[in-house]
């Protein structure tokens, strides 16, 4: 039977580095120590001000074709993960398909998730995979939240990062799932606790836009990211659990029956309460992102990447990756390696 | 709130938001305003939601929540008896 796998990873961080020591000598009261130790984050990598979506997208799966798994001329679809366009349109997965001379036979196309993107990605080309429409997919993530945020609003600028991922989805034959089962969940009342407020139809960029503080010293215009960290943590106890029983009772496995549960990583503190909410053990949730931030879709992705080139991933391991934020929107899928 | 809230006295409850702030230990009151909490801030909110999650097992409403002003308010809110 033919089943979509997992056939390769490689990912992109760009060049410029935002350290703790830089933020703590622009943020009183926050030190370097703390900021690692609040948010398990040392560095975050940031694209250039001329550095866009495309061109990080465009790096990770050159990256992908130099370790030789596939060639260009071998992607048959490619999807893109994105909330950071180069453009309203054109489709910023048509640029890289020109970008990386991919076939125009390719078929290509955005997505605009955040957090949840990976594991709805691969949903994406499971589907296309299964049914035959393509072979050889690309799945891309590709954000540059840095340039959505106010360089005064810490609660947001220590935590992001920028980065993208490329995956190689293949058509493989297999008697099992190699990708799934699936659970996914919305909850558009918290559309607006995770939001960049401005620049789209709904409400076009404002010029001169009034500079708001919060109570917390935090500083951005209506034109920034804006996040409610307190709801969206509560947003994360509510659905995390109940993903993770759901994910289970369709994939009818048990909690031990799980080798590694790969959650979006979004900040350590908020993992390592919901491993202890779920009793997980210590070595079955990592924690990998002390060099990257919250890379939002990518940090699944480049989790599995980093396991990967640790020698810390097996072949036959059953795996949990769970995604869930901006939205709300989550998405959890069994993956076996 | 949720249902089954586990118990904690008032004095368990201050060292916890002694934990969070980072204060010395005994230094909170329950009269005590957050806005003079040095260490009140968006990380300690989370952790007084963690907090709150894993020890009373509650869940918190937060927009209730942003409207506490004292100490008081926040144990009030996990409905923790002020003797």
């Amino acid at each position: 039977m033919i089943k979509a796998a997992i056939c390769g990873i490689a990912s992109y961080l760009p060049e410029q580095v935002l350290t703790n020591e830089q933020l703590a000598s622009e943020y009183s009261g926050w030190s370097a120590l703390k900021i690692l130790e609040k948010t398990g984050i040392q560095e975050r990598h940031i694209a250039g001000e001329t550095e866009c979506a495309s061109d990080l997208a465009t790096a990770a799966a050159q990256k992908l074709f130099k370790d030789g798994l596939c060639a260009p001329e071998d992607i048959d679809y490619v999807l893109l993960c994105t909330q950071s366009p180069d453009y309203f349109l054109p489709t910023t997965a048509c640029l890289v398909q020109e970008r990386l001379g991919l076939s125009t036979s390719c078929g290509a196309m955005d997505f605009n998730l955040g957090c949840s993107g990976y594991v709805y990605g691969l949903g994406l080309a499971k589907g296309l995979i299964e049914t035959e429409q393509a072979t050889n997919i690309l799945l891309i993530t590709a954000e540059t939240y840095s340039k959505h945020i106010h360089p005064g609003d810490k609660s947001v600028r220590t935590i992001f990062g920028d980065a993208a991922s490329a995956t190689l989805v293949q058509a493989v034959s297999s008697d099992h799932d190699k990708i799934g089962p699936f659970v996914y969940g919305t909850d558009g009342r918290g559309w607006n606790n995770l939001i960049v407020p401005t620049g789209g139809l709904r409400r076009a960029h404002a010029e001169n836009a009034e500079l708001i503080e919060d109570a917390s010293g935090n500083k951005r215009t209506i034109n920034n990211l804006y996040m409610n960290g307190a709801e969206i943590f509560t947003f994360t106890l509510r659905v995390v659990p109940e993903m993770v029983s759901k994910l289970l009772a369709r994939a009818g496995e048990r909690m031990e029956d799980i080798d590694l549960f790969l959650f979006h990583q979004a900040n350590r503190y908020m993992l390592e309460h919901l491993k202890r909410k779920l009793d997980i053990p210590d070595e079955k949730l990592p924690i990998m992102m002390a060099h990257s931030g919250n890379t939002v879709s990518s940090t699944i992705p480049i989790l599995l990447k980093d396991l990967e080139t640790a020698g810390k991933l097996k072949k036959g391991q059953c795996l949990m990756l769970l995604g869930f934020g901006v939205g709300y929107s989550w998405g959890g899928s069994i993956i076996h390696w | 709130m949720a249902n089954n809230l586990r118990n904690m006295t008032e004095s368990e409850f201050l060292n916890e938001i002694d934990m969070i702030v980072q204060a010395d230990p005994g230094s909170t009151a329950i009269s005590d305003q957050l806005s003079s909490l040095k260490g009140w801030d968006s990380m300690a909110i989370i952790m007084f939601i963690a907090m709150a999650d894993e020890k009373l097992n509650a869940t918190l409403d937060i927009k209730v929540l942003s409207s506490c002003e004292t100490v008081g308010d926040l144990a009030r809110l996990c409905e923790v008896e002020i003797v």
